[in-house]
């Protein structure tokens, strides 16, 4: 094992106590000189904390649960609006639309990034999008692209009345101007550095780490 | 969200040379395609900049009509060329045409024409992407792969499905591309008609022949109905139609024999009372129109694919073109 020097490099706006939540995992990968440096930021019981409270806002911030619908972005977009969608259930006994967007077909690089993506599926909430207060629910917020795309596809569905975004990671690093209304947890990230996301569908836990990947040496 | 599917080539000149794998990632590509159809905007931006000519010199209304939505809701611009209204007429080949039209920097080719081989012919020299729109008596890919999808939807799976073509099969390009494609997804294939249109020594394809209808009926899952080529009859083909009719054609009474329920397709036009009944093509057991419904799908699916493309080949076709 070779030895791991320098700091973790990263900030986060929660507070020391999540600090304690932090689990450093070293992945070696000795022939290649490169590892990554894994930081647990959220386990399970802290992303359902978070998206208790990201329900909460959101019913807020639309004055109640009754004209919101909800489109998860594939794929753990997805899986996080189901998560607030349960969330609302429990503290309004209200059943907010759920719909999903694939938004493969409006990204603004599909000619310049080789063979073509798989397209997963877009279903617009039950009752459509029109005069609706649409909530676009994503897993972490970085460029902005994906946001720009996702509002593209649904202005093709209809007219909502308005249209919010909840992220349940900002990152930073926008390159449009794209805000979000509903945030889970900031966090400053270097380049080297990626947030990983974790939902039980696809990755088999709930959960938040840090990515750094590292050359020896650096 | 990144995870990319396999790759086309740059042409689709047939389904003779491609892989399960490749035929299975169109008719997958092809089920989120179908919603776009039903939104209130039919347009997704995808193809937006792409210039597409749809070059058909042989008469065509459901194909050329369905690639040409496919295209606009993938926003692609598109141009519509026929030989009769073009300089096809006054005796420019196939190349010149292409050459000229690349000059005027397009992207993509649909050719249907009534030579076989014409969409390879022109794939191999130039390099925008070509999908073979039916050339002559050779293939029909897309009309297969939307044939393969209405049956998935319907019966759920491709393969051990039993599949019996019936009619003209010698001069049809249809059932050609629909024998190479249910066989390599795994279906079991059959064909039905007068000896005069089979192909000599079909079985080495793999495929069971039928020398009645009522036998193919009571064998089959799903009966893929070919249309009876009218032109073929100065051929001496066939005695005549009503004959046809009485000892070929799809009845309700035949059908209602059959042992179990059977999916019937036909890739249109029809002639109705001659190769099918009316009451067959109207009724409960006729997919006809999900087929056409399905072929907007698939065609949005093709030119997806292959927009992606697979520059190493289309630089290839380039210096083809250059010497």
């Amino acid at each position: 094992m070779g030895s791991v020097s320098g700091q973790t490099g990263f900030m986060m706006s929660g507070g020391a106590s999540l600090v304690k939540l932090c689990r450093l995992v070293y992945l070696l990968a000795p022939s290649t000189g490169v590892f990554s440096l894994h930081v647990a930021i959220m386990d399970k019981k802290a992303v359902r904390r978070t998206v208790a409270r990201m329900a909460q806002e959101l019913v807020e911030h639309n004055e109640g649960p009754h004209d919101l619908a909800l489109m998860g972005i594939h794929r753990r977009g997805v899986q996080i609006a189901q998560l607030i969608q349960s969330e609302i259930e429990l503290a309004e006994s209200v059943v907010v639309p759920l719909g999903s967007l694939d938004i493969t077909l409006y990204r603004d690089d599909l000619m310049a990034i080789g063979p073509m993506p798989v397209i997963g599926e877009s279903s617009p909430p039950e009752g459509g999008v029109d005069d609706r207060a649409m909530v676009i629910i994503d897993d972490v917020l970085f460029t902005g692209r994906t946001i720009r795309a996702a509002l593209n596809e649904l202005m093709d569905w209809g007219r909502p009345s308005r249209v919010s975004l909840c992220v349940l990671v900002d990152r930073g690093g926008r390159e449009i101007p794209i805000q979000p209304n509903v945030v889970g947890k900031t966090l400053s990230v270097l380049p080297d550095q990626t947030v990983e996301v974790s939902v039980p569908d696809i990755d088999g836990r709930w959960g938040v780490d840090l990515v750094s990947l590292k050359s020896e040496g650096s | 969200m990144n995870r990319a599917v396999s790759s086309l080539g740059k042409d689709l000149v047939g389904l003779e040379h491609l892989s399960p794998e490749q035929i299975l990632t169109i008719l997958d590509t092809a089920e989120p395609f179908k919603e776009i159809s039903e939104r209130r905007i039919k347009k997704v931006p995808v193809l937006r900049g792409k210039t597409i000519v749809n070059l058909f010199f042989e008469a065509s209304t459901r194909t050329r009509i369905s690639f040409e939505f496919a295209e606009k809701r993938l926003s692609a611009d598109t141009v519509n060329i026929s030989s009769s209204g073009s300089s096809v007429v006054k005796g420019e080949t196939l190349v010149d045409t292409a050459r000229n039209l690349e000059a005027m920097r397009i992207d993509m080719v649909v050719i249907r024409h009534g030579s076989s081989g014409a969409a390879k012919f022109l794939a191999e020299r130039i390099p925008s992407n070509v999908i073979n729109g039916g050339d002559g008596s050779h293939e029909h890919p897309t009309q297969a792969l939307l044939d393969m999808l209405t049956i998935r939807d319907h019966l759920g799976r491709l393969g051990g499905l039993k599949v019996c073509i019936v009619g003209d099969i010698l001069h049809s390009r249809v059932a050609r591309s629909n024998m190479y494609g249910m066989l390599k997804m795994g279906a079991d294939v059959a064909v039905c008609g007068p000896s005069t249109l089979l192909p000599l020594n079909i079985e080495d394809l793999g495929v069971t022949v039928f020398k009645h209808v009522e036998e193919a009926i009571e064998w089959a899952d799903v009966l893929n109905v070919l249309r009876l080529q009218l032109e073929r009859m100065q051929g001496g083909y066939l005695p005549s139609l009503r004959e046809y009719n009485q000892i070929w054609g799809v009845s309700r009474a035949r059908l209602e024999r059959a042992p179990k329920d059977v999916l019937v397709l036909h890739p249109g036009p029809m002639n109705r009372g001659v190769e099918i009944d009316s009451d067959v093509a109207d009724g409960p057991h006729s997919v006809i129109l999900d087929q056409v419904t399905n072929g907007v799908a698939v065609r949005m699916a093709v030119l997806y694919l292959l927009a992606g493309g697979a520059p190493e080949t289309a630089e290839a076709a380039k210096q083809g073109a250059a010497t």
